[in-house]
């Protein structure tokens, strides 16, 4: 009777330490789970963030490179405005200076 | 008696193994999904800066744009301007040239007589004194008649007196009191000196109109 009693006192021993290792054991994962998670975090965030910046920088660059084409097309309509301006003015020449003689002599 | 210890105790240790085991399984769950949680939280956040982020660019993008179609503008405004800034001056510069010529034709005795009248007036008439170019000095001007004009417009009797110190001029006249209190310089430097705004835009709406 007493061995009998003294073989379930070791049994339920026993089964608390199963139990007690399965709490530390899931402890661990809990804890490696954790810094896994933390790290996860950092990455998903970085990544997509990273992307974004190229992205932005992308942007910038398009931006000004369209700006700088725009820019090319605009300073020759400017000259070639200039042309005309100087075609007209040779051919008004004269009378702007015959108008201010008038003007100084009158 | 042995046998029902014996299944008595196999039943604690197997029901100690499931509750491990459940323990175990339901621990590699929650850190499965603590890592889904947080992967998500890193994503939801990310998107929230990138969203600032990406705002930013575009408006970014937008001041270049701005910046540049600005700056190129302003530098095609300012050669349409320069340009037209010199053709002006060419007009004056040869507006220089012709009173140059001019001080040397039979026309301009009597402009010069008129120019003298015209500060004669303007002076009020009295005793006044003429300064001229030094090439003038030697044209035939009748100080009687300069004086006579004078006073028919001013209605005040006039005596001219010629200096003979001459000035450094194109042509024109400097008539001044005998006290020099009073001076109207009409030399033709000094005329395209005090009108040169009204002159310049004068030249450029006949230049530039449309």
């Amino acid at each position: 009777m007493l061995k009998a009693f003294k073989t379930v006192i070791d049994k339920e021993q026993e089964a608390h330490r199963i139990i007690r290792e399965a709490q530390v054991q899931a402890e661990k994962i809990m804890s490696d789970a954790q810094k896994k998670a933390e790290e996860a975090y950092k990455k998903t965030y970085e990544q997509t963030v990273t992307k974004a910046k190229r992205r932005s920088k992308e942007l910038r660059r398009r931006a000004k490179e369209e700006a700088e084409h725009e820019a090319e097309i605009f300073l020759p309509r400017a000259e070639q405005q200039i042309k005309e301006i100087k075609r007209k003015a040779k051919e008004r020449f004269d009378e702007a200076v015959s108008s201010v003689l008038d003007e100084i002599l009158s | 008696m042995e046998s029902s210890v014996q299944k008595f105790t196999d039943r604690i240790l197997k029901d100690a193994r499931e509750e491990a085991k459940a323990i175990v399984t339901q621990a590699e769950k929650s850190a499965e999904m603590l890592l889904e949680n947080r992967k998500q939280s890193g994503r939801q956040k990310a998107e929230e800066d990138v969203y600032a982020l990406l705002k930013r660019a575009e408006s970014e993008a937008e001041i270049i744009k701005g910046r540049v179609a600005t700056e190129t503008r302003r530098e095609a405004g300012w050669l349409v301007l320069s340009n037209k800034e010199q053709l002006v001056t060419n007009v004056l510069d040869e507006v220089k040239c012709r009173l140059g010529k001019l001080q040397k034709s039979k026309r301009y005795t009597p402009i010069l007589e008129r120019i003298i009248i015209n500060a004669g007036t303007a002076l009020g008439g009295g005793r006044l004194e003429v300064m001229l170019s030094k090439d003038d000095l030697a044209l035939p001007l009748k100080t009687d008649t300069l004086a006579k004009a004078i006073a028919r417009e001013t209605g005040v009797e006039t005596h001219l007196k010629f200096s003979k110190k001459s000035v450094e001029a194109l042509g024109g006249s400097i008539v001044k009191t005998p006290d020099s209190k009073v001076i109207v310089d009409n030399t033709f430097e000094a005329i395209l000196k005090r009108r040169e705004k009204e002159l310049r835009f004068k030249a450029s709406r006949i230049l530039f109109q449309e």
